[in-house]
């Protein structure tokens, strides 16, 4: 799957939970599990809201949510889960448990991921091939899962939509700065530094919403910036995938302040994107 | 007065002589001054920190760790209670590592708000509150291993955080205390004088390692404040502002300029609470 704008996420969700829900008429339970970046911790941390909903749950069933996080490795490949000395092959850790009542069950939890909790996890990979002074730049997800503890059986997909998050490791597994990826991304475009490696990671990604992410969030930032150059600007335009930005107010500002400025090519790349948007 | 009577006035008047504790004196004291100090603030989450460890006391024969724990700040004066864990409900310390005598030792770690929830001696919540802020000190101790004693004071200089907890001991944000103190003097609602209140309550800290500098030297330089609240900051500066507590850093140097300038340049009442800070500060 490419990467998913806001607007075809959520309607791949409601068409997929409608179906699912209606097909099944309280017989088998339909599950979405996502995430969504809460806080900011600097370059030591992630806030993040992770969301589980079961809808028609068996009565009586306990129902648990977890995550796990996973290196990404490459657009449409399944990477590992992190693991510890206990579960190498992979570790999913407890957020949430309920027990199945009503006819909509909702898990929701806020959890941080933290440099310090990484430590000693196994399985990491580098994303690229470039070492910075000893440290490697990993792609990590976080993904929610939901598992039915009376069926034990996971009853999420295998891949569910995550949270992207940026990590520097050693060869020693020593996580020394772990900062979520739209952080990093508005950073590279308004800290006068080639954002080139950034936008390439961007469109590296997959299975993730961009609004649950702030992705837009960081395109704006770039867009509005004095420090980021015209070139950086342009770039950020010229790399935004089709229906992106369209529910992200901060991001049309932005696009509105640059045709009052004076780079026709920027205003012209400006303008496509706001044309984009008028379309149904 | 009997002979059974003159027994008991006479051991009253002994028993209190022989329990009472004698104030020790400041020389015995433990001089190691081990510096903790901020590296990044990293709120809602926590922060990172470091330590290095000073040399005064230190025997090359011996073998020392460094280590951290988390105090609770009660009143100014007060030791508060060490945050404890399961195992060690009382107060625990972490080791950051360990060195032969003579030798420094530094090290870097991080506090974040999860790893500080559920521990022990966090303040209960006051009836009809559902959050309260603690003012948290994490304290750099030195332990001689060789001699079994720690060299460095039970209270020793800290870096302070702020903690918002809410009930079953949930840590929900922890901040540093140059970026609190920074947000409650330019916060919209509220004049900030009773966070100043708050903030001259707290001890043995140093404005450097705290990054306090950077905090009053934009403070000094405010331009639209008015001079009450100006006045308050300049009676709030620490003494200590401008001193490097480490040798390197240089911290606070602006905000000490910018102070003289105002005592200087200000109102009358500026000039005197410039000078009795001045006066303050030399006999520090």
């Amino acid at each position: 799957m490419t990467v998913k704008t806001t607007h075809s996420v959520r309607m791949v969700i409601i068409v997929v939970v409608t179906a699912l829900g209606s097909a099944a008429r309280g017989e088998e339970p339909s599950v979405m599990a996502s995430a969504s970046r809460g806080e900011s911790g600097g370059r030591i941390a992630a806030e993040i809201q992770l969301r589980g909903v079961v809808k028609n749950p068996v009565k009586g069933n306990v129902y648990e949510l977890y995550y796990q996080l996973r290196v990404h490795t490459k657009k449409g490949d399944l990477g590992a889960i992190l693991g510890t000395a206990d579960s190498p092959t992979g570790k999913a850790i407890f957020a949430k448990r309920r027990t199945g009542e009503d006819n909509t069950l909702y898990l929701d939890e806020t959890i941080d991921v933290t440099r310090g909790g990484l430590l000693g996890m196994t399985n990491f990979k580098p994303w690229g091939k470039i070492s910075m002074g000893g440290y490697y730049e990993m792609i990590l997800r976080v993904e929610p899962h939901i598992y039915d503890v009376t069926q034990k059986k996971y009853i999420s997909p295998a891949k569910t939509s995550a949270v992207i998050l940026v990590a520097d490791v050693s060869d020693e597994g020593k996580v020394v700065r772990l900062q979520p990826f739209a952080d990093l991304l508005s950073w590279s475009g308004t800290d006068g530094r080639d954002p080139t490696k950034y936008l390439a990671m961007y469109s590296d990604l997959d299975e993730f919403d961009t609004l649950d992410n702030g992705i837009e969030g960081a395109y704006a930032s770039v867009l509005a910036s004095k420090t980021a150059t015209p070139e950086v600007k342009l770039a950020f335009l010229k790399s935004m995938p089709k229906f992106f930005g369209k529910e992200a107010y901060a991001l049309q500002l932005a696009l509105d302040e640059i045709l009052k400025g004076d780079d026709a090519k920027l205003k012209a790349a400006a303008q496509a994107r706001l044309d984009e948007f008028k379309k149904p | 007065m009997s002979a059974n009577s003159k027994f008991w006035l006479a051991l009253f008047a002994v028993i209190p002589i022989g329990l009472a504790k004698a104030d020790p004196d400041p020389k015995d004291m433990p001089k190691n001054d081990s510096h903790c100090e901020v590296d990044s603030d990293c709120y809602p989450i926590g922060a990172a920190l470091s330590i290095s460890m000073d040399s005064a006391g230190i025997d090359p024969a011996h073998e020392y760790e460094l280590r951290y724990q988390y105090r609770i700040h009660t009143k100014k004066g007060e030791e508060g209670p060490l945050l404890g864990t399961k195992d060690a409900p009382k107060g625990s310390a972490v080791a950051l590592g360990r060195v032969q005598g003579g030798k420094g030792l530094s090290a870097k770690f991080d506090v974040t708000r999860g790893e500080l929830s559920g521990r022990t001696n966090w303040p209960q919540l006051r009836d009809g509150e559902s959050s309260r802020q603690v003012f948290l000190r994490v304290e750099p101790q030195v332990y001689d291993l060789t001699a079994k004693v720690f060299i460095s004071p039970p209270k020793s200089n800290a870096v302070i955080l702020v903690a918002w907890i809410e009930k079953d001991v949930k840590v929900v944000s922890l901040e540093t205390l140059s970026k609190w103190f920074e947000h409650t003097q330019h916060a919209f609602m509220s004049d900030g004088a009773a966070d100043i209140v708050k903030f001259t309550d707290l001890d043995a800290f140093n404005a450097d390692g705290n990054n306090l500098g950077d905090v009053f030297y934009d403070l000094m330089r405010e331009e639209k404040a008015d001079e009450a609240k100006l006045i308050r900051w300049i009676e709030a500066t620490p003494l200590d502002i401008g001193l490097s507590a480490n040798g390197q850093s240089k911290s606070g140097q602006g905000a000490l300029y910018f102070l003289r300038e105002r005592g200087e340049k200000g109102s009358p009442l500026m000039k005197a609470a410039v000078k009795k800070k001045l006066d303050e500060m030399s006999k520090k």
